[in-house]
């Protein structure tokens, strides 16, 4: 490698560490039952940030969850919430976000967290402008817009999961018809045959005794 | 030499827009799946860094470029649309060509840093879907754009997506509306057969205990 793309290559983490990027984190995982799955995220700006979790699919929706501030203090904690949607106020460092399953031992769940820094995303920020020159009314009116459509996309999203969380729900709802019109049959034939099992002992019982 | 600075300046750009991304921990064999659910023709861009434990300065290091990662994308139909293995760092894309839920696994090729860090390893993940998965610097660059333009670009992308992901909803109502449908069906058909079943039974009933009396001269 050549010295000047040696140069370029070491500034990588100090150009890194500046630019720190504005957009936010949503992730989607499964989370086996017993299991506890931790995210991270190195905060560089002391800003608030808004945190949502929710749980799509498996067993009855429910998940334990924690916020661990970087010196280990218990931000946030929620026990068996199906979905919660909170702010937290963050100082520099390593915040950890936990989700755990370990209070479910045959439920594999799926959940979604979001993770985003607690101010609207500007067209700038989203190329990487970090600040600018007095705006125009057409780049102010663009910004507008823009704001706009992030309501309508984050709309859409929330729509997006409750719609899951729907289609889960149905999907669930139909295995557990099948399962039951199945154990149903069954008890329908078992109390048919049974009653007239029952009813023949009736008969073949008191033959013998009565008539000695 | 200029071409490899280009080169370099490019993996800047990739490395930068990698900052801010949540990380986890994975095992030797963990496999980590996440879940995308994204409508059609829809760009997807993922990256992820590794790290591993350093047990002299009690941080993380970037890993050696042995430890890589298998990435692996299956599409709705559960067919794979990308299983390709990285080193310890590195970028996938692919576009989305039925809508549904996109699964993305990762999970680890090697064993030999098990040994020294604890068994993990630290996976810093960042997906972007859609409009965000575009890179407008490249795009300025490209077509020559304003500033002005490139914002109205960027709306325009954003309308876009919005507009996909309005299909999506109106596919997965047809498909909801499909399942109501069926399962109206299956209802039905599965009444008249549990009558047949409760009629069937009621009748052997009757016939088998008639025939039992018989036999026993009790009628």
């Amino acid at each position: 490698m050549d010295s000047v793309s040696m140069i370029v290559l070491y500034s990588v983490p100090v150009i890194a560490a500046m630019m720190s990027s504005a957009h936010g984190a949503t992730l989607t995982f499964e989370l086996a039952d017993r299991e506890e799955m931790c995210f991270s995220e190195n905060i560089t700006k002391p800003i608030k940030h808004n945190v949502e979790y929710k749980v799509v699919r498996g067993g009855n929706l429910d998940v334990d969850m924690k916020v661990l501030s970087p010196n280990g203090k218990m931000m946030y904690m929620g026990q068996k919430k199906k979905w919660d949607k909170f702010r937290i106020e963050t100082s520099r460092g390593q915040f950890n976000f936990c989700f755990s399953n370990e209070f479910s031992t045959i439920s594999h769940k799926v959940i979604y967290f979001h993770l985003s820094p607690d101010y609207p995303e500007t067209l700038s920020a989203k190329i990487g402008v970090k600040h600018q020159a007095v705006p125009t009314l057409t780049e102010v009116l663009c910004e507008n817009i823009n704001r706009k459509i992030e309501s309508v996309v984050n709309l859409q999203r929330d729509y997006r999961l409750k719609e899951a969380i729907g289609r889960g729900n149905a999907e669930q709802l139909g295995v557990g018809v099948l399962w039951w019109s199945i154990f149903q049959t069954g008890i329908i034939l078992v109390t048919g045959m049974g009653q007239v099992v029952i009813l023949k002992t009736f008969f073949t019982d008191r033959t013998p005794t009565r008539k000695p | 030499m200029w071409p490899s600075v280009m080169k370099t300046l490019l993996f800047l750009v990739l490395y930068l827009s990698c900052t801010s991304a949540l990380y986890f921990h994975i095992g030797e064999t963990e496999k980590k799946c996440f879940i995308e659910e994204i409508p059609d023709e829809t760009m997807v861009v993922g990256k992820y860094k590794t790290q591993l434990f350093d047990k002299t300065i009690n941080d993380y290091l970037p890993s050696s470029p042995g430890v890589g990662m298998h990435v692996e994308v299956r599409d709705p139909d559960d067919k794979v649309l990308l299983s390709k293995a990285y080193s310890s760092e590195g970028r996938f894309t692919f576009t989305s060509h039925t809508p549904g839920e996109h699964v993305i696994c990762l999970y680890s090729n090697s064993t030999k840093w098990g040994l020294f860090a604890g068994g993990k390893l630290r996976v810093h993940l960042d997906i972007q879907v859609g409009e965000h998965a575009i890179d407008y610097s490249q795009i300025a660059a490209k077509d020559k754009l304003t500033e002005l333009q490139l914002r109205v670009r960027q709306l325009l992308d954003q309308v876009e997506q919005i507009q996909k992901e309005q299909n999506y909803q109106r596919y997965r109502e047809e498909r909801f509306r499909q399942t109501s449908e069926s399962t109206n069906q299956r209802v039905l058909w599965w009444s008249i057969a549990q009558t047949i079943i409760l009629l069937v039974t009621g009748f052997w009933q009757m016939r088998h205990l008639k025939s039992f009396f018989e036999a026993k001269k009790l009628v």
